[in-house]
């Protein structure tokens, strides 16, 4: 726990005032914005565009009209939620072996471990687009080492997405992971294996339980922008997994339709406040004394 | 403001364009409406030229060549551009407020759209010299009577291509384009559109491209949400590629990039078709935007993209057919004569232009959402 | 005795498991540097090195100007996240909990809302109190994720820092802001520098917040790059990209430099697991 500085209590420059600006800034240029797709969501739209300021209950409606719009919403459900698994099954390990290095390595391995983030991401991603295309080299070395006959056709489906969900994301599960599986008192592990305990019901009653924090943590950092994705599903799908990113921006760009688009920008919100909410609710219970997170 | 006339514009748009594509067909009528010039423009004199001009276009549409021969002349005139990929983005940078764009390039339809948002600034004929080299048949298109905010650009048609090594069995409908499906699945792309699509999706009934019948579009919807599962992309850019490597067979897409698919070496086997059922005419016009900052440097530019050698240059890079005769006829003999560029009569007979309505077009979209979602 | 031996091959399991991540995050990186000195234009076959690639970037002025933008914007934008993220950051040190409560929610929402989100909350912004989309609206919309991420690096840095300093200070009479400016910040110095450094790289890449918040000559990097890419990849795309790992690199590399001079040795990658451990501690406090 933190005790307040001292210094608080000096002379003439109240701490709230060092908030001040930052304060400011979060409300009028995100707070504020945010208030506006709420406002919107209760306009109409304008014929070919833009918004007329008559009040309309119906773009909440329409999200229930069509079958669509729920489907897109499940659709991306389902695609945060595989990718946030795949990025939890494939970052443990990688954060556990992190974890357990020595110093020096520890932090050339985290480095490496942002680098790939320093180019942009669109060109990450279309380098995808290169590496997997049915000529590109992987086809290429798998046909030489005689593993694949015929055509790759990896693209353009939904393993590629996902793929590229993993490779966008996986740092964002792998820090969290990372910092709690470090502060493991490794003599825990000990003890067990002293009491008899084989490494699987260690690994089930000690440090799974222990590094509940760092997963849930990950686990949100991964799945909630992810319900926003919005290039990925494009470029690696060939737009043809439309996820509700996809369609906020359709909404706004393609069909002008900046009333609906809000209602949908409002039900996202919505269900993210939601996860959010149960993400603290569930933390607080699993945060354990032992643990000190 | 224009007021759109309710006649039946789509048909005499046709008619009115495939008689420039033969170059000798004479015009029976030039459309009902006869207004001449620009009562619209304003009578006050002529400002400078600027120095600074900024063209909003879509992208690889304007040769290099063509901009620096314009730099040569108007050394004054610092010009930048930026790009969009579909009338929507563009319109939708528009309405949101993007100033600073002068010269925007609208297809037919969104000319009109345009019009009637209040977007677009009635061009000053005065400094619009070369617009008598523009074809009559394309001075008073349907979309903007009497070419008051636009002038012809070029024009293309809409259709498909497919790999003919790939696809043995010749293609020629819209049937067949979505029939074939179901035996080449994960093969096909469609445009990333609305209009194109669904539009297509109405073809293949024989309904009108501008149809606004819910009977009609719904059954265009359950086509397409059926045949969603055999698509292998929904993109306006990356089928060229994906044609000339293999990974796609067959493509939604527009002839001038069909065209160039032929000009590469080595060309790969793509067949280019305009569809038996008909398909979209369009033409792309340049217009100047209502907030532009440097009107007169825009109509220079826009006078100087008139000039019929400029066209020819123009059509050399972009392979999409001229609105001017004189143009056509300076043009090189591989892409004058090239059927996909300038279709004869009989093939660009069923084809409409897209003429927008504000329900039709949330139709549309609506539609295509769910196409994509399916 | 099964399980003996299998636990024997953990050790070596995770190493190759781990290797073979760090080369699936690698392989793209590579491909993208290694073509853009690809002699021909194909991007899939290799046939000698050249820098023309390089030489046509620099001379297509779209590009020229759009890096500069992102420049100019990333610039503006990192040191603004610098000077509200750190005094937020030493303000959360210093109020009771609820406001520091509250103000941290605030922060983590503007770090996990997703960006189409804020893009489009961005944009209604704009256009409806009609400020014109250009520089100002971009570098407005990235400072609001930026200062949460300076004001979460720089409170980790705070947290671990030894406060008696500041105590001595203010016993030998030094005013709060003497003592803020010639003891606290100088401290600090390599997180803000750090934090300032992910700001602007976090600026520099962004894309999707700056498509709807541009306007018409506020082209970026990333945005120019996307207009090129929808006709295909090109070696001229790959030659940008390669220039802008070059810069974010120098920023990150530079960052932990400056670290390692002035600061505990720890590192950027130390500097954001402190964050990441502070924040998580925060949470269950």
């Amino acid at each position: 726990m933190l005790r307040p500085s001292p210094l608080r209590r000096l002379g003439s420059l109240p701490a709230p005032l060092l908030l001040a600006p930052a304060s400011l800034w979060y409300v009028a240029f995100f707070l504020v914005p945010l208030g506006f797709v709420f406002v919107f969501s209760f306009l109409t739209s304008a014929d070919f565009g833009g918004i007329e300021f008559k009040f309309s209950l119906d773009n909440y409606p329409q999200l229930l009209r069509s079958a669509v719009y729920l489907k897109v919403f499940v659709n991306t459900l389902v695609m945060a939620f595989s990718g946030t698994v795949l990025c939890l099954l494939i970052g443990f390990p990688l954060a556990y072996f992190l974890a357990t290095r020595a110093a020096r390595f520890k932090n050339l391995l985290l480095v490496l471990l942002i680098v790939p983030f320093w180019t942009s991401f669109l060109t990450r991603t279309y380098a995808w687009l290169i590496l997997l295309s049915n000529n590109g080299p992987v086809s290429h070395l798998l046909q030489q080492a005689n593993l694949l006959h015929g055509d790759l056709n990896f693209l353009y489906s939904y393993k590629a997405v996902l793929m590229g969900v993993v490779y966008n994301y996986l740092p964002l599960m792998v820090f969290p992971l990372y910092v709690s599986l470090e502060r493991l008192d490794k003599r825990l592990l000990e003890a067990a294996k002293d009491l008899g305990a084989g490494r699987l019901e260690t690994f089930r009653r000690i440090t799974m339980p222990l590094t509940m924090p760092g997963i849930l943590t990950g686990c949100l950092l991964v799945f909630i922008p992810l319900m926003g994705e919005y290039v990925i599903p494009s470029i690696l799908g060939g737009g043809k997994f439309f996820m509700i990113g996809n369609l906020i921006g359709d909404e706004f760009v393609s069909a002008h339709d900046w009333a609906f688009g809000s209602a949908l920008g409002m039900a996202v919100i919505i269900v993210l406040l939601a996860l959010i909410v149960l993400y603290f609710r569930v933390s607080r219970r699993t945060a354990t004394p032992e643990t000190g997170l | 403001m224009n007021r759109i006339k309710p006649s039946d514009l789509t048909r005499r748009d046709f008619l009115v364009l495939s008689a420039a594509a033969s170059g000798g067909l004479i015009l029976a009528a030039c459309g009902g409406s006869v207004s001449t010039g620009n009562a619209a423009a304003s009578q006050a004199p002529v400002g400078p030229l600027e120095n600074a001009l900024s063209i909003y276009n879509w992208d690889q549409y304007l040769s290099p060549d063509t901009l620096k021969a314009f730099q040569t002349k108007y050394p004054t005139v610092e010009v930048t551009t930026a790009t969009y990929a579909s009338n929507e983005d563009m319109l939708a940078k528009i309405i949101a407020g993007a100033k600073g764009y002068d010269i925007v390039v609208p297809t037919g339809y969104m000319v009109e759209i345009m019009i009637q948002k209040g977007l677009l600034l009635p061009l000053d004929k005065r400094q619009l010299a070369n617009f008598s080299h523009v074809d009559a048949r394309f001075r008073n298109p349907g979309y903007d009577p009497g070419s008051k905010y636009s002038v012809p650009k070029d024009w293309g048609t809409t259709g498909f291509g497919y790999r003919t090594d790939k696809v043995t069995v010749p293609m020629t409908s819209w049937k067949d384009f979505f029939d074939n499906a179901s035996k080449y699945s994960g093969k096909v792309t469609v445009l990333d559109g609305a209009t194109e699509t669904v539009g297509m999706a109405l073809k293949y009934f024989g309904y009108s491209y501008n149809s606004d019948n819910d009977q009609e579009l719904s059954k265009a919807k359950d086509l397409l949400v059926k045949f969603k599962r055999h698509v292998g992309a929904i993109t306006s850019s990356d089928y060229k590629a994906n044609l000339t490597n293999g990974t796609m067979y067959y493509s939604m897409g527009w002839n001038g990039d069909f065209e160039a698919l032929q000009g590469q070496t080595p060309a790969p086997p793509v067949k280019y078709v305009v569809p038996k059922e008909g398909s979209e005419l369009w033409v792309d016009a340049w217009a100047v935007l209502k907030t532009a900052p440097h009107s007169v440097a825009a109509h220079t530019f826009i006078n100087f993209l008139l000039d019929p050698k400029i066209e020819a240059q123009e059509a050399q890079y972009t392979y999409y057919a001229q609105a001017e005769s004189e143009a056509v006829a300076l043009t090189p003999d591989a892409i004058k004569n090239d059927p996909i560029v300038y279709p004869t009569d009989a093939v660009l007979k069923p084809l409409e232009t897209r003429k927008a309505t504000a329900k039709g077009q949330k139709a549309r979209d609506q539609i295509f959402s769910e196409f994509k979602a399916a | 005795m099964i399980g003996q031996r299998l636990g024997g091959l953990v050790e070596p399991g995770l190493r190759v498991w781990t290797g073979a991540v760090y080369v699936f995050l690698f392989l793209p990186i590579v491909v993208v540097v290694i073509f853009s000195f690809n002699a021909s234009r194909l991007v899939d076959v290799w046939s000698g090195f050249s820098l023309k690639w390089y030489g046509t970037a620099w001379t297509d002025p779209s590009i020229v100007n759009a890096l500069k933008t992102s420049l100019i914007v990333a610039g503006i934008n990192a040191v603004l996240a610098i000077t509200f993220g750190t005094l937020a950051a030493i303000g959360m040190q210093r109020v009771g909990r609820r406001l520091r409560t509250a103000f941290e929610t605030m922060v983590y929402g503007t770090i996990v809302t997703p960006e189409i989100v804020i893009a489009i909350a961005s944009l209604l912004f704009f256009v409806t109190v009609n400020v014109d989309l250009g520089i100002p609206t971009i570098v407005i919309a990235h400072v609001v994720y930026n200062t949460s991420i300076v004001a979460l690096i720089v409170r980790a840095r705070l947290v671990g820092m030894d406060r008696t300093l500041e105590e001595a200070a203010a016993d030998l009479g030094a005013t709060p802001i003497q003592t803020l400016r010639r003891v606290t910040i100088p401290l600090l110095y390599p997180a803000i520098l750090a934090g300032g450094l992910l700001a602007f790289t976090f600026s520099f890449d962004d894309f999707v917040l700056t498509f709807f918040v541009s306007g018409a000559t506020s082209t970026t990097l990333p945005l120019k790059i996307f207009s090129m890419l929808r006709f295909g990849i090109s070696p001229v795309i790959n030659a940008v990209a390669t220039v802008m790992l070059v810069v974010t690199l120098t920023c990150i590399l530079g960052a932990s430099l400056l670290v390692r001079r002035h600061g505990r040795g720890d590192g950027e990658a130390g500097l954001l697991l402190s964050a990441a451990r502070t924040a998580s501690e925060q949470r269950a406090a």
